[in-house]
């Protein structure tokens, strides 16, 4: 459904984003993107939305190469709300319909009575708190019914408690529409509650370092003792790969044979059923 | 009872503002009756009622603030609109910017009052060259902020248009626009004031009618009072035309995050929030 393949994003200023990035989503999935900060992670997603064009490499949906233009199936929710501060809550939400006024104001009050925030349609976002105007934000994109939703770390400004909220109602909506969710994240705790996929990046320029595939009974719980296997296999891919790439390498070959930098197809399953 | 909080401060705003006009004015009076100023050169308010009063039932006053008025809101009109085309042009297309910019930039640096002469020259000392300086005068701050206001706009809110793959006009009509709303309507104020300044100086500058003409036959006649009441009427009208806006700005611009907050520079708690409830 999403596929990229050796996409390489080198800035105006020769500074180098990312180099060899690869890896497939399927439909329907939630894949995380995790990797620590500054590894390139808002610059993929935003290569993948068209809003920026790689050095080299390919991204395509269903199959099909996408050129320079933004994609029609494609909704993004940003790391912050981007409300238009001169537009209610209600045409925040309608913001990218084209429909009648009458339509767009029905459209946006069934979709903010899905994230909880029926009767605040004539409010102002500067009269919202931080949650409630990522909430807008997010029903802004899923008005549009996109069958890829990218987020860009959508719930890291928030509290946890919000952030718990929040991440449940993501599930919810993917349970109904069943879109593709590509989802960066800092936040380990997140990715294993939110993905069935982990892409792990590391460095600087970010690479791929291991895909990781979460067992299907563990999906959506936030009982990570269950998890706590892959956690710790994750955790140690980041902390390793701080200290030396060289030395991980040595240090995971043995582990997963066919595990190199650029992992093209989510890895069996050494690394993360190991406990089962 | 039935007075909403925000009507009540604005009430209350307005008595607290005229406390130091009416304290000056008393004591002014005062003063004058007893002497303390010669009333040929500044004479009691009073008195310059009284002369304005006159003026006023005799129908002359009334033709000088008209005239005063028709050219200012003209001198304003056209300047404001060369100021909003030019700037949004400018603003838009970065060729434009290159090629236009650093003439207006360096024509904004000849002093205003330079351009009488040659607008006299070219367009006699009737109303034309009246209007263009005052046009002259309003154009450069509504140019500029436009202009700007244009070119600094958020560029992750015009992310959020392309990801909804918006054509390029309506990336400008719906995002561009409003956000530069704020930054115009500094401008247009800023180019108001100017236009007041310009008024004057236009009227000075030779007329037969207008409160610049007022204030220069105050001069030739020795009629402080003719002086001092055109200066109180100056005034009056700038703060009655800079209400006006600000009303305009305070009904589009209602939504802008420090709306209120600029004219102190201090944070306000305003009445109309806090009583706002979420509806159900
Ligand atoms: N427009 C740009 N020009 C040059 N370099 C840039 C630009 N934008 C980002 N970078 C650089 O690219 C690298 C990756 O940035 P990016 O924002 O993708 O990181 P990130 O993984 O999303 O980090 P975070 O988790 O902190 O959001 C950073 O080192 C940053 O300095
Ligand atoms: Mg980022």
């Amino acid at each position: 459904m999403l596929e990229i393949r050796e996409l390489t994003k080198v800035f105006k200023n020769g500074k180098v984003a990312f180099e060899d990035i690869s890896f497939r989503v399927g439909p329907g999935d939630i894949v995380g993107i995790l990797g620590p900060s500054g590894c390139g992670k808002s610059t993929l997603l935003r290569v993948i939305a068209g809003l920026e064009q790689a050095e080299s490499g390919v991204v395509s949906f269903y199959g099909q190469q996408a050129g320079s233009q933004i994609q029609d199936a494609v909704g993004v929710i940003f790391q912050e709300p981007r409300l238009m501060p001169w537009l209610p809550v209600s045409d925040n939400v309608s913001f990218g319909l084209q429909a009648s006024r009458k339509t767009r104001h029905q459209e946006a009050s069934a979709i903010l009575e899905k994230v909880g925030l029926r009767g605040y349609e004539l409010f102002y976002p500067r009269q919202l708190s931080g949650g409630m105007a990522q909430r807008v934000a997010i029903a802004r994109a899923l008005v549009a019914s996109p069958d890829i939703l990218l987020l860009d770390e959508p719930f890291s400004a928030l509290d946890a408690f919000t952030r718990m909220q929040l991440q449940d109602l993501l599930l919810e909506i993917w349970a109904e529409n069943r879109c593709t969710l590509p989802l960066v994240t800092h936040d380990i705790d997140e990715a294993l509650y939110l993905c069935n996929t982990i892409v792990v990046m590391q460095g600087q320029p970010g690479r791929v370092a291991e895909v990781v595939t979460l067992p299907a009974d563990r999906l959506h719980t936030r009982d990570l003792e269950s998890l706590a296997d892959v956690k710790k296999s994750i955790f140690n891919i980041l902390k390793l790969q701080g200290a030396s790439l060289a030395s991980r390498q040595s240090r995971t070959a043995p582990q997963s044979t066919g595990s190199s930098l650029t992992v093209s197809e989510p890895i069996p399953s050494n690394t993360t059923s190991g406990g089962m | 009872m039935s007075v909403s909080p925000s009507a009540r401060r604005l009430v209350q705003r307005v008595l607290v503002g005229i406390v130091i006009p009416v304290v000056v004015v008393v004591l002014w009076q005062i003063l004058c009756q007893r002497g303390v100023f010669p009333s040929d050169l500044l004479p009691a308010p009073s008195a310059i009622c009284q002369a304005f009063l006159a003026m006023g039932s005799n129908g002359t006053l009334w033709a000088d603030v008209d005239a005063t008025c028709v050219r200012l809101v003209l001198g304003f009109v056209f300047g404001a609109l060369a100021g909003l085309v030019l700037g949004a042009l400018v603003g838009f297309f970065e060729t434009l910017e290159w090629l236009i910019d650093p003439m207006i930039q360096s024509v904004r640096s000849v002093p205003s009052l330079a351009w009488v002469p040659l607008f006299i020259l070219w367009m006699g000392i009737g109303e034309g060259s009246k209007i263009t300086l005052i046009a002259v005068g309003v154009f450069f701050p509504v140019y500029l902020a436009t202009m700007n206001g244009i070119r600094y706009v958020d560029r992750k809110l015009l992310e959020v248009g392309q990801v909804f793959r918006f054509p390029r006009w309506k990336l400008i009509w719906r995002i561009t626009i409003p956000s530069s709303l704020p930054a115009i309507f500094t401008g247009l104020r800023a180019g108001l004031g100017l236009g007041w300044m310009f008024v004057v100086a236009a009227e000075l500058m030779g007329a037969s009618q207008g409160l610049g003409y007022l204030l220069e036959t105050g001069q030739n006649t020795y009629a402080p009072e003719l002086i001092v009441g055109s200066i109180v009427l100056f005034a009056i009208l700038g703060k009655v035309s800079d209400g006006i806006l600000r009303v305009l700005e305070r009904r589009l611009l209602h939504w802008h995050d420090s709306f209120g907050n600029r004219e102190t520079g201090w944070p306000q708690t305003r009445g109309s929030l806090d009583t706002q409830a979420p509806g159900h």
